[in-house]
């Protein structure tokens, strides 16, 4: 606990060293160190209006991760906020991707995590695109989104596939129900091979995307 | 700079987590195409170290070690064992740090010098002192060395993969050295021997860049003290 404490505390010193014109950095920035310290809670699953949440402790952990690259993406492009007038947009896109990756990692079906996976890649896009340093990024940039949304395609269909099988789609479905084994062979094969083709391409794996 | 450090801190994180998740579908997941999923992550380890020990472009290489990091996670996702699985967890949390710590320190050289190539990038340990210790303490965490908590997914990824199959026992250690064989190699190629001559001045490392650096060693190194915030043992 007290590692935790005095990372989040050594890491949110830096916030102060942005130009104090963005107050919208530090309030988002409170809210990032916010989770810092959420990381033992284990809520479980939650419903609300919205979506349904499914807050454990492997999910936490991302968060953590996420929040704190986060948060040193905003204190390492300091010259964004001297010279440049699109600061605010800026970190606005990085607080939309932080905002998404939360959500994606605390989601409680598969299919909801499926949309936020693919959402998440729009302000990745947009800040490569935006602030990255050299040309070719354009041309990668496009090749990078249409290669992930290609190889995950067949699992958008597949998670059809399964919900019509066995009723439902959260992560617990399948211990309580029949999971897999409502399948023959020959269907959990393709199961198998397009539900991780689409996080193969996503964590570059040797033979795709190089 | 800015997205190629999220790309490489969270985005691929995204996709370890996607298919941790879709093990909760049970076993018979990665029943069948288990083996070649292995196969193709220690192949992806061997070749990329290899390959990373041939070039010459700091951000192609610290690019191909996220893709060596990356094959380890999904050997330990598939091999179903817990020690494997929380291999890969930590290892995710280690590699995001490190890595995005490594952008940093490479972003940073190139600020400066211009160029990104190691044969421009010399012999800055005479140059920039404390960029050196800093530098070393991230690429250390990279080649999983002790006290950092990619020492502790690496040993724990080796466990449930060699449970998985003893033939592993051969490979995966090959994997592995190379991946020291080339960390070690970036560092001295980029700051021992000579200054490269045409560039006479450098900026200083100011307290902010400092400290950027110094937030991506801090968790990883210190998490080691109290690893079962992260770790489910039992």
């Amino acid at each position: 606990m007290m590692v935790f404490f005095l990372t989040s505390i050594f890491g949110g010193i830096g916030l102060f060293f942005v130009p104090s014109r963005i107050i919208f950095n530090y309030l988002g920035g409170i809210i990032v160190l916010f989770t810092y310290f959420c990381v033992f809670l284990n809520f479980g699953e939650f419903y609300t209006l919205l979506f349904s949440f499914f807050v454990d402790r492997m999910a936490n952990r991302f968060v953590f991760l996420s929040s704190f690259i986060t948060l040193l993406m905003l204190y390492s492009r300091y010259k964004i906020y001297k010279t440049s007038e699109f600061s605010l947009v800026f970190s606005s896109f990085l607080y939309i991707l932080l905002f998404t990756l939360i959500v994606s990692f605390y989601v409680r079906d598969y299919l909801l995590f499926y949309l936020f996976f693919e959402i998440s890649l729009i302000p990745t896009l947009l800040i490569i695109t935006g602030w990255g340093y050299q040309p070719e990024r354009l041309q990668a940039g496009l090749y990078f989104l249409f290669y992930t949304l290609f190889a995950s395609l067949p699992l958008l269909l597949l998670l059809v596939y399964i919900m019509v099988f066995i009723g439902g789609l959260g992560y617990l479905t399948s211990i309580y129900g029949s999971g897999l084994s409502a399948f023959m062979f020959s269907e959990v094969v393709v199961i198998s091979f397009f539900g991780s083709l689409a996080f193969l391409v996503k964590l570059p794996i040797f033979f795709t995307h190089l | 700079m800015a997205g190629s450090i999220i790309l490489a801190g969270v985005l691929l994180k995204l996709g370890g987590y996607g298919l941790m998740r879709l093990s909760y579908l049970g076993e018979s997941f990665y029943s069948v195409l288990g083996g070649y999923l292995i196969g193709l992550g220690l192949i992806g380890i061997v070749f990329v170290g290899l390959m990373c020990c041939r070039l010459n472009d700091f951000k192609a290489l610290v690019a191909y070690s996220s893709v060596a990091h990356m094959a380890m996670v999904i050997c330990g996702v598939i091999t179903f064992f817990l020690w494997g699985y929380e291999g890969s967890l930590i290892m995710m949390i280690g590699h995001g740090l490190s890595s995005s710590g490594l952008f940093c320190v490479v972003n940073l050289y190139y600020e400066r010098t211009g160029s990104r190539s190691f044969y421009i990038n010399k012999g800055m340990l005479l140059v920039l002192p404390i960029l050196t210790l800093l530098f070393f303490i991230l690429r250390a965490a990279n080649m999983a060395a002790p006290p950092t908590i990619n020492l502790i997914s690496e040993i724990f990824l080796m466990a449930g993969i060699i449970g998985f199959e003893y033939f592993m026992l051969l490979v995966f250690p090959i994997g592995s050295f190379l991946g020291a064989v080339f960390t070690l190699f970036m560092f001295s190629y980029s700051q021992h021997g000579r200054v490269y001559d045409s560039k006479f001045s450098y900026s200083n490392l100011s307290v902010r860049e400092c400290h950027v650096l110094l937030i991506h060693i801090v968790p990883v190194n210190l998490l080691v003290l109290n690893p079962s915030l992260f770790i489910e043992i039992g």
